[in-house]
């Protein structure tokens, strides 16, 4: 009889329908409460419930349903307590379980998954009978709570389970799941003597399947094998490598160069280094094109040779095995390869660059030989070989640059330059694609060795200018192209950005208000002739940090697609900027986005180690649980998460309270929630992080966990090494003030969670963090180029408008009045010198402090004799982070207000006392303080509101800016609009206006005024 | 000159030169650790020797019997590093672990509307077995060209022999 409605449960369930999945599965279990209380009628176990099960599992499999479709609605905490319930049933069905198992997973609670199944499987061992007649079930149930272990990733546990299976089934697989499982443990483990051991009993494990030639696929080779390599025992792993059938054992899985690689890694590690040089030789002596351009094998070999060379007791013993080895790579340059068609004209440079390697090696890496006139001859023929066969194709540079010492040592730089350029003005005017390549090789060789740091203002305009002209004559070649690809050009339009960049930062005189928005408007023109151009992208949207135009930034950032996996590597170019420019609530759909993958990815991420073992790779299980560790320590993911909070909970949620009428009431549940919501963020976070500490937040140590994974590599970049020095240094200024900032965001959580749940026992820590942060970063950025380096100066605003004050004034009164009666009979006898009265008269000075400062900033502004553009950067930044630090304290300041921490002195016998004396002066005395706090708040965030509305005269200057860049411009065929920066700073005043305004009419709601 | 290893979860932070292309699909996930799991020996990519991405291959072996068969996934080469070869070095990389696996042939798709790659595999020894009606679904939907190229398991080359009418993406087997 319940047939029908599950089967009508899951097709709601599947369709999205989940408030009816609830209905529908309440009328069934009501109905089944009602036959099992009265009804006699024996109704046929066919009918009952889904075929093959009985009532019972057909009722918990509908409430398993019921418990996805409740957390699908956001009733987490009703559906946690039905899952609760279902525990207590210690069901075996696996049905049920796996439904059970979607719902842990999506509300990532794997440790419950565990719970789940090892209640089945106590079940199933407490009646022998069961188990024995259903043992592949049984072994099923096993197996399943197995990959919960390795989901939790308790380690320990999954071993024993291996070990277990093993025995019970005798099945060879388990047995190297319990090795595996044995690598994890040591993975984990800090004590090296434990390490061995487990290593040493995985060792163990599988030494017996290998004696008896049990192992049949590479994984369990693979294993064996990198057991071995761990625990240093390379001369078995040899012996093992040369049994490897390669014909039997590697259509299973496998690389066909894995014997191969595997013998060149023991004989390296068993210093075996005649056999080393021979099979390097010998993989040379194919004559494959892959083999003779493998660049890791020619290191392989290079260091067999060092070797030799450092066991080499006489210096012409020495020049031999030298010489010996320079002919045999040179031999390798005429080489005809075995798999290159006749009429396939491809020139390999693995010889040649081999040859320079290894001069890079014998003179600067080990000093075997001094750079001779002799050998520099013969390093200039080579270089001068590799420049005639590949200056013309792109990735010359890439290549080329790997040898950057050796080049310098050997002071080669200007003999490259100018071999380089004779083929550079051969190319002038280009003829072909190839062209356009050398003389761009040509170009970024010469910035490299920094043949551009010396010109002067004009010399460095001009070469922009001839760069632009080379751009301009090369489009003609990529007309036919399709939009998807780049013009074959972009690259000299890109360094004649980064060299009129260089101009404004070299010589400030020359910069004005049109100065970047020239630039973009540069590459703006370049977009549209190559619309995919990521490059041009990217570069745009590190002028529009710059310049703080957040909407151009989102613009240009969705423009790329980004998302999934390139959260962790990218997202830091939306994540340091929206908050600093006042993108709140515009950001939030990111945000979201972002949230949801950093959680669940991790979460995929044991889900995938479980394949692992199904599959055989072991190796990769390994891999999956290094990556983990690392992905835990994303600056990213922290970033993210926290500023979600702050956003959501602190800055927006006085504005969608504003939507409705909110009473005293409403306030006290809006506490509790957001109460729950910060526990919920807290519980998330920890599962994800390494990072934080028990308390939620990150200390000094943990602070030097914290990794940035940005791919800071992915922009086009050919400045000198001392310049990409500056450019390291700004970088890591900046990701200290963005570590800062994430400390401080999680400290204001804490303490507007501990306030939100009265409970304030814990208050000490925080609250001494909160006032002696330090807010000024002890590194200086400077704004540059690289993308990843946005230029912020957002902490130090903090100080500069004095919030780091009201911050402090603010959290000492908070804290002195949670101590309830000790703290305001003191207050009452100190009178007129009393704390309240100074912290009252501290806070109205610095707000109007911080509003006269920001009225000034704005005033300056306005006037256009001292318009600056960075200005309305700059003051976005100040309305910013007035409006962050503000939204926690209206936060805790309406939390002390409605869960007075005073509130056990306010008792019966108070209210009834006619005298108004006592505790009821002192209740009142706190109560009129947090009041009045209350209303300076309000008062200052309407004085800052009202600041708000004076932009328009600055906006109309950015305007004029803009317009002048237009006209500029406006010879060309393609017109630009430049107008989004306008836009853009529109947007983000309007935001802000608009959350302000929140703030105060939410204020405003229950002043007293 | 370059180095072609297997691709590890690592490098999922690194590829953004080649992805951020707008050709280039940024999978979830779930996606590349089914690969990198499953088949970890076919996930392969290239790199310059300063340690720049050139591109990487994704790849699996499927099917049953005679459809036993190598099947590229995603080969994409970063905008800096095209035509070099680094495609032809990917796929000579993924042809040779396709046969070890005893493949009988080797196969990819390609957007009809996409010349250049259609060139690139024609040259590499791929020919069209069937055209795929609809197979890229989006703004604007578009056909596939099915391509194959025999492996030497296939000594008649029957997988190859190219079907007379077009399919729809269903009846992919």
């Amino acid at each position: 009889m319940y047939r029908k409605r599950l089967k009508n449960v899951y097709e709601l369930l599947e369709s999205g329908n989940n408030k009816k999945v609830i209905q529908e599965v309440d009328k069934l279990v009501s109905s089944a409460a009602n036959l099992n209380l009265g009804n006699k009628k024996k109704i046929s176990p066919n009918e009952v419930g889904l075929a093959g099960y009985d009532e019972q599992t057909t009722l918990i499999i509908a409430k398993a349903l019921k418990a996805l479709a409740l957390v699908r609605v956001g009733r987490k905490s009703d559906s946690d307590k039905l899952i609760d319930e279902l525990l207590d049933t210690n069901t075996t069905d696996e049905n049920v379980l796996s439904i059970i198992m979607q719902y842990c997973k999506e509300t990532h609670q794997l440790s419950k998954i565990v719970l789940f199944y090892e209640n089945a499987v106590s079940k199933f061992e407490s009646d022998k009978s069961i188990q024995q007649t259903k043992q592949q079930e049984y072994e099923e149930i096993l197996n399943s709570l197995f990959n919960a272990y390795i989901r939790n990733r308790d380690f320990k546990k999954q071993q024993q389970l291996a070990l277990k299976l093993y025995k019970q089934t005798g099945k060879l697989m388990y047995n190297y799941w319990n090795a595996a499982s044995y690598v994890l443990m040591s993975q984990f483990e800090t004590k090296p003597e434990q390490k061995t051991l487990y290593l040493k009993l995985a060792e163990k494990l599988l030494e017996k399947a290998y004696v008896d030639q049990k192992m049949e696929y590479n994984g369990e080779f693979q294993l064996y094998l990198h057991i071995l390599e761990l625990l240093g025992k390379y001369s078995h792993a040899q012996q093992v490598i040369n049994d490897f059938q390669q014909d039997l054992h590697l259509p299973k899985i496998g690389h066909p160069n894995f014997k191969f690689n595997k013998q060149i890694l023991y004989f390296k590690n068993l210093k075996d280094l005649k056999n080393l040089k021979q099979f390097c030789e010998n993989y040379f002596n194919e004559h494959k094109s892959a083999n003779l351009d493998d660049w890791t094998i020619y290191l392989e070999y290079f260091e067999a040779i060092i070797s030799m060379l450092k066991d080499e007791t006489s210096q012409d013993s020495r020049l031999n095995l030298i010489n010996e080895v320079f002919e045999f790579l040179k031999g390798l340059e005429k080489v005809k390869c075995v798999d290159l068609n006749e009429n396939e004209n491809i020139k390999l440079t693995g010889p040649c660059l081999a040859q320079i390697e290894l001069f890079n090696q014998l003179i600067l890496k080990h000093s075997f030989i001094e750079l001779n006139e002799s050998f520099l001859n013969r390093l200039k023929l080579l270089f001068l070989s590799y420049i005639n066969m590949c200056s013309g194709k792109p990735g010359f540079y890439y290549e080329i640059t790997k040898f950057n010492d050796l080049i310098r040592l050997s002071k080669l730089g200007d003999y490259i330059l100018e071999n380089l350029k004779i083929l550079n003005d051969k190319c002038w005017p280009f003829t072909s694609v190839k062209s356009i390549y050398t003389c761009l090789s040509y170009w970024q060789m010469k910035r490299f060795l920094g043949k551009q740091e010396n010109l002067s203002c004009q010399e460095l305009v001009n070469l922009a200018g001839q760069l632009e002209e080379y751009y301009s004559s090369g489009l003609v070649f990529g007309k036919d192209l399709l939009p998807t690809a780049f013009q074959f050009v972009d690259e000299f339009l890109i360094m004649a950005i980064h060299i009129r960049y260089d101009v404004i930062m070299k010589y400030p005189e020359t910069k004005n208000n049109e100065s970047l928005l020239n630039l973009i408007a540069k590459l703006k023109l370049g977009l549209a002739k190559s619309p995919s151009n990521f490059q041009l992208k990217l570069l745009l949207l590190n002028l529009y940090t710059q310049l703080g135009a957040y909407d151009s930034i989102k613009k240009m950032y969705d423009s790329m697609e980004i998302k999934n996996i390139q959260y962790y590597s990218t997202s830091n170019l939306i994540l340091f900027n929206n908050m600093r420019l006042g993108s709140f609530e515009t950001s939030s759909n990111i945000y979201s986005n972002m949230s949801n993958f950093f959680t669940a990815g991790l979460f995929d991420l044991t889900s995938f180690m479980v394949n692992c073992y199904k599959y055989g790779t072991f190796l990769k299980s390994f891999e999956l649980n290094s990556f983990l560790n690392e992905l835990k320590k994303s600056l990213s993911l922290h970033i993210c998460l926290t500023n979600n909070t702050i956003i959501q909970n602190f800055v927006l949620d006085q504005v969608k309270l504003k939507e409705s009428e909110s009473t005293e009431l409403d306030l006290t549940s809006e506490m509790t929630d957001l109460s729950f919501k910060i526990d919920e963020f807290y519980k998330d976070l920890t599962q994800l992080s390494d990072v934080l500490s028990e308390n939620g937040l990150i200390d000094s140590v943990n602070e030097k966990l914290l990794t940035d994974h940005s791919d800071t590599n992915v922009l086009y970049d050919w400045s000198p090494l001392n310049i990409r020095e500056k450019t390291r240094q700004n970088r890591s200024a900046l990701i200290n003030e963005q570590i800062k900032l994430l400390k401080l965001r999680l400290y204001l959580i804490k303490y507007v969670h501990l306030f939100t749940k009265n409970d304030l026992e814990k208050i000490q820590s925080v609250k001494d963090e909160l006032v002696n942060f330090e807010f000024s970063s002890n590194q200086s950025q400077e704004p540059d180029l690289e993308v990843f380096n946005t230029y912020s100066n957002y902490l130090n605003r903090f100080k500069l408008l004095g919030l780091d004050k009201v911050l402090r004034l603010f959290v000492n009164l908070t804290c002195d009045l949670s101590k309830n009666e000790k703290f305001l009979e003191k207050e009452l006898l100190d009178g007129e010198n009393s704390k309240l009265k100074q912290y009252k008269l501290d806070l109205v000075e610095t707000f109007q402090s911080i509003e006269s400062n920001l009225k000034i900033q704005i005033e300056q502004s306005n006037e256009k004799s001292a318009f600056k553009i960075e200005n309305v950067n700059h003051l976005l930044e100040c309305l910013s982070s007035i409006i962050e630090i503000l939204s926690s304290l209206i936060i805790v300041l309406i939390a002390c207000l409605i869960n007075s921490f005073y509130r056990p002195i306010w008792n019966e016998k108070c209210k009834k006392s006619k005298k108004k004396k006592g505790p009821y002066l002192k209740y009142t005395q706190s109560i009129d303080c947090l009041y009045e706090m209350y209303e300076y708040m309000n008062e200052f965030l309407n004085k800052v509101l009202g600041n708000i509305d004076q932009v328009k005269v600055m906006l109309n200057l950015v305007e004029d800016s803009v317009s002048k860049v237009n006209e500029n411009f406006s010879n060309n065929k393609t017109q630009i609009d430049m107008s989004d920066v306008v836009q853009s700073y529109k947007k983000s005043f309007d935001e802000l206006r608009k959350i302000y305004s929140a703030k105060s009419k939410f204020l405003n709601r229950f002043s007293s005024k | 000159m370059s180095i072609t290893r297997e691709f590890t979860c690592f490098d999922l932070l690194k590829i953004n030169n080649v992805n951020l292309d707008i050709l280039t699909e940024n999978f979830g996930l779930p996606f590349y650790l089914q690969y990198l799991t499953k088949w970890p020996e076919m996930f392969l990519v290239n790199e310059s020797i300063t340690g720049r991405f050139k591109g990487y291959i994704m790849a699996k072996v499927e099917g049953n019997k005679e459809n036993w068969h190598g099947h590229v996934t995603c080969l994409s080469v970063a905008p800096e590093f095209r035509r070099q070869g680094v495609s032809r070095l990917l796929m000579n990389e993924f042809e040779k672990v396709s046969e070890i696996k005893n493949s009988w042939f080797c196969d990819l798709f390609v957007r009809v509307s996409n010349k250049i790659a259609y060139d690139m595999y024609t040259k590499f020894g791929y020919t069209v077995y069937r055209r795929v009606l609809d197979y890229y679904t989006g703004e604007h939907d578009e056909d596939a060209f099915d391509m194959r190229k025999a492996m030497s398991r296939d000594v008649a080359k029957k997988s190859v022999i190219p079907l007379p009418h077009p399919v729809t993406a269903d009846e992919l087997d």
